[in-house]
């Protein structure tokens, strides 16, 4: 661990500039531009709006916006895991000619997934005053939810990556068990009211993401408090996970090369 | 002061390839661990500023224990310690972010390899210009060439300088501008004494020219280490050993698997120029035989022959087509000993042709230094001798092809001495442009035979040129040029002639009868030919300083009086012979010359040997 706090501090200009042209380099061929990083989850509300709306008639209070937030959180999660799979042999170029710590391949996923959130919460802001929903100070607890929600991204990421390296159709899984964690984290319906007890509080319960989006939610449009001990347990949990990985990309990183 | 420490190194690969789920969840064996261990307890320490140069074959380790020293995997036991030095991969295949632009790359790259972003931006003008890439540099990677892309690695490397470099086989990118460029960068870098550099190349040239020491690893140890020639010379014995394998396990294996094409002719000669007589036959065929198949041996993999032609099929020597072309070949032309250089079975329906060189040369062949198995391999193998006088073909019947047919065609190269003017004024007209000879300044060819063995290191009495060309203005007038060959075999043994306007060395010139054409007048001492000049009509002219010992070692068919030409045995005589030289007497002593030789030439020989081609395919 000593190591990768280390390298973190070793290699954050390399960070820092590779996810800046990464992200240039998203852009770059397109028209709208990084207009796309908020087109994007707008036009799936528009239609998760329509899905919800007009075919099941279930709406909940400010909609688009309860959405909005659920689309993002959850594109961060799932992108960055996507990627993670897929990193060592995106990257393998690059990696069998130098080395580099692999979970700073992770950590320019994360940033720039954290970076393109960031953008597209700026809605959200704009958003909310638009429809009039109420101010609280439980919104500050989104600072501490969206903390968590990277630590646990992370600690996901890092057990990926090296999963990946040996299992070589292991994204097609994944995008499967991505896709099912998406309906049950209830980006576009609210689990609690929409679901029967027990499996409502089991999804929130033992679903982390289902849990911080709902968090968010409740925080920015619904005044309504969190559970910090939740919080807690899934921050302990990522914390946990990204301690695993860590530990496994340590020791084994120098075989990927002979693996890819 | 070492730079890099290596202990003891192990490096295996376990052949767990990356598997399937499907794979995972259904193998009942728990994965059977193939380990291939590619490095085998490799030691060695480097000391700061030494050049090191690593070979040995395809899979001997080279790559991977550079890339172990480069920290990109760790080896599976001992230590490799770089002492905190900065070190820097140059391979093929670059490792770069094909989504991202070239100026991206140059700085991840430099932060990679341990710059801060301002140092890279200090040196980044410098890495585009080397680079050549222009504009496209703010271009994504994956648009560029692979000659770009290597262009751009190679440049970041160069450029930024690391400590220690590492050289994977990268000296050979780019066109020839950008190689020879990056050639003279890599020798700059090299001349640092602080820089460490180890190269992996295959090119022993490059090996050579760069390093100052070699290691030598086969199958993952180290065979030699030290001085660079020591180890590249046991290096190439063993390559050379090898192969010679290689090639006995081809020969065995064709035989007999392939079958004789009855329009296939393959044309083998001994050296790829200078080998008129295949080369005027070849072109013979590729322009009147539209149906046969030719094939050429060449001796080396990027060999110019000067004919070009889609329907002439090349082959290397001692390949696998090779012998696949030999085993299949209806009709062989041989103009030296070329096929019996190994003992090859031929099919019965097969026909071997021979062709010599000396024809009505005044050297003895039958004392030429060849093995006695060569001799009887060949004595074996050949079918037909082809001949150009009553003169060769006893000479035929006195040697290891004693009984064997003999055609008396003529020799193909000499054709073209009997060819309509204006053809053999645009091949004269050819040599003189190739050496920028003015039309008005006169020809005369100097080409002795090659220094025997025997001669090798003795005072051979040069001429005087000068005075060579004032006694032939003197005698035939007009201004002369001399052309001065020296023997295919002496070639780097004999100070060379230096080229000014008056004398200029012909050693580069390809077809010796073009040079013939060219000449008003010819002299030699024994080589044979000036036998086939006199064909021409033009005065010739013996120069044999050391003719005595020269017959006693080597051997003469007649003696130097029996030829048309004057001889001389010193350079004072040679003039003499100029000055005194009658032409009426010397064309009676040619003619009788030809005469008694019994000289069969007609200027028909390919078409001859041809119409015996084709008798033979039917």
């Amino acid at each position: 661990m000593k190591k990768f706090w280390k390298d973190l501090i070793r290699y954050r200009s390399y960070i820092i500039y590779a996810t800046k042209a990464n992200l240039k380099s998203e852009v770059a061929g397109s028209y709208l531009n990084w207009l796309w990083w908020i087109l994007d989850p707008l036009l799936f509300m528009l239609v998760y709006s329509f899905v919800a709306l007009i075919v099941f008639g279930k709406g909940e209070p400010y909609f688009p916006i309860f959405v909005f937030i659920g689309l993002n959180a959850w594109n961060f999660f799932s992108k960055s895991i996507n990627k993670s799979v897929k990193m060592v042999r995106s990257y393998k170029g690059t990696i069998s000619k130098v080395y580099i710590p692999k979970y700073i391949l992770i950590m320019i996923a994360i940033m720039q997934n954290l970076f393109k959130m960031a953008v597209a919460f700026t809605l959200v802001f704009i958003m909310m005053p638009i429809y009039r929903v109420p101010l609280s100070w439980y919104v500050l607890n989104v600072a501490p939810i969206f903390f968590t929600m990277f630590v646990f991204t992370f600690g996901c990421c890092t057990i990926m990556l090296h999963a990946g390296v040996y299992v070589a159709d292991l994204s097609n899984i994944i995008a499967v068990v991505l896709r099912l964690i998406f309906y049950m984290s209830g980006i576009f319906y609210n689990i609690t009211k929409r679901v029967e007890e027990p499996y409502g509080s089991y999804l929130l319960n033992f679903n982390p993401m289902a849990f911080l989006i709902n968090g968010l939610r409740n925080s920015l449009l619904y005044s309504q408090g969190v559970s910090y001990r939740m919080l807690l347990v899934i921050f302990l949990i990522g914390c946990v996970l990204a301690v695993i990985g860590i530990r496994l990309i340590d020791r084994h990183e120098n075989s990927y090369v002979k693996v890819i | 002061m070492n730079a890099i420490e290596v202990r003891d190194v192990h490096i295996s690969y376990k052949t767990i390839k990356a598997k399937s789920i499907r794979q995972t969840l259904f193998s009942l064996k728990k994965s059977t661990s193939d380990r291939y261990e590619a490095v085998r307890g490799v030691s060695f320490d480097i000391k700061k500023g030494e050049i090191v140069g690593l070979i040995g074959k395809n899979g001997s380790g080279k790559s991977t224990l550079l890339r172990s020293i480069g920290g990109i995997f760790s080896p599976d036991s001992g230590v490799i310690d770089t002492m905190g030095n900065n070190v820097s991969l140059l391979s093929i295949g670059v490792g770069f972010q094909n989504e991202l632009t070239g100026r991206d790359n140059i700085f991840l790259s430099g932060l990679l390899l341990g710059f801060t972003k301002e140092q890279i931006q200090e040196k980044y003008e410098e890495i585009v210009r080397f680079s050549e890439l222009g504009s496209f540099i703010n271009a994504p990677v994956k648009t560029y060439s692979s000659g770009m892309h290597s262009k751009l690695s190679f440049s970041i490397t160069a450029v930024l300088e690391t400590d220690i470099m590492l050289i994977d086989e990268v000296l050979s990118v780019g066109d020839r501008k950008f190689k020879k460029k990056s050639y003279a960068k890599m020798k700059e870098l090299i001349s640092n004494e602080d820089r460490t550099v180890m190269i992996v190349s295959h090119s022993a040239e490059t090996i050579k020219k760069l390093c100052t020491r070699v290691i030598w690893l086969n199958d993952g140890e180290i065979v030699a280490d030290g001085e660079t020639g020591e180890v590249l010379k046991q290096y190439n014995e063993y390559m050379d050993y090898q192969e010679a394998l290689m090639a006995k396990a081809d020969k065995a294996y064709w035989y007999g698997k392939v079958k004789v094409k009855p329009t296939q002719i393959l044309l083998y000669p001994t050296y790829a120029r200078y080998c008129d007589d295949i080369r005027y036959l070849c072109q013979y065929i590729l322009k009147h035989c539209p149906d046969w198949e030719v094939v050429w041996v060449k001796h080396k993999e990027n060999e110019k022959i000067g004919i070009s032609s889609k329907r002439l099929k090349m082959v290397l020597e001692k390949t696998p087509e090779y012998y696949r072309a030999i085993y299949s070949s209806k009709i062989i032309l041989d103009d030296g000993m070329n096929l019996s250089k190994e003992d090859i079975k031929k099919h019965e329906e097969q026909k071997i042709y021979k062709i010599l060189k000396g024809a009505l040369g005044i050297k003895d062949i039958n004392r030429e230094a060849v093995s006695q198995g060569k001799k009887n391999r060949s004595a074996k193998l050949v079918d037909y001798c082809i001949s150009n006088s009553d003169f060769e073909t006893g000479t035929y019947q006195s040697s290891i092809w004693k009984g064997k047919q003999v055609l008396e065609t003529g020799h193909p190269r000499n054709d073209v001495l009997f060819a309509t003017e204006s053809m053999q004024k645009e091949k004269a007209a050819k040599v003189r442009k190739f050496y920028k000879i003015p039309k008005d300044s006169r020809i005369a060819l100097y080409a002795p035979t090659c220094r025997e063995k025997f001669m090798h290191g003795k005072e051979w009495g040069e001429l005087d040129f000068q005075a060579l060309r004032e006694a032939l203005h003197q005698r035939f007038g007009g201004e002369f040029t001399i052309l001065a060959r020296t023997h295919r075999k002496d070639r780097g043994k004999w100070p060379e002639v230096e080229s000014s306007p008056e004398v200029i060395n012909a050693n580069n010139y390809p077809e010796l009868t073009e040079l013939m054409l060219s000449c008003d007048v010819g002299i030699t001492d024994y080589s044979s030919w000036i036998y086939d000049f006199l064909l021409l009509g033009h005065p010739g002219f013996l120069y044999a300083p050391n003719a005595r010992e020269y017959e006693e070692q080597r051997g003469l068919c007649y003696s130097l009086e029996d030829t048309p030409f004057p001889a001389a045995s010193n350079m004072a005589e040679l003039l003499e012979h100029i000055h005194g030289f009658h032409e009426e007497v010397f064309k009676e002593r040619a003619e009788a010359f030809l005469k008694e030789k019994g000289c069969k030439e007609t200027g028909t020989a390919c078409q001859s040997l041809v119409e015996h081609f084709r008798r033979e395919m039917e």
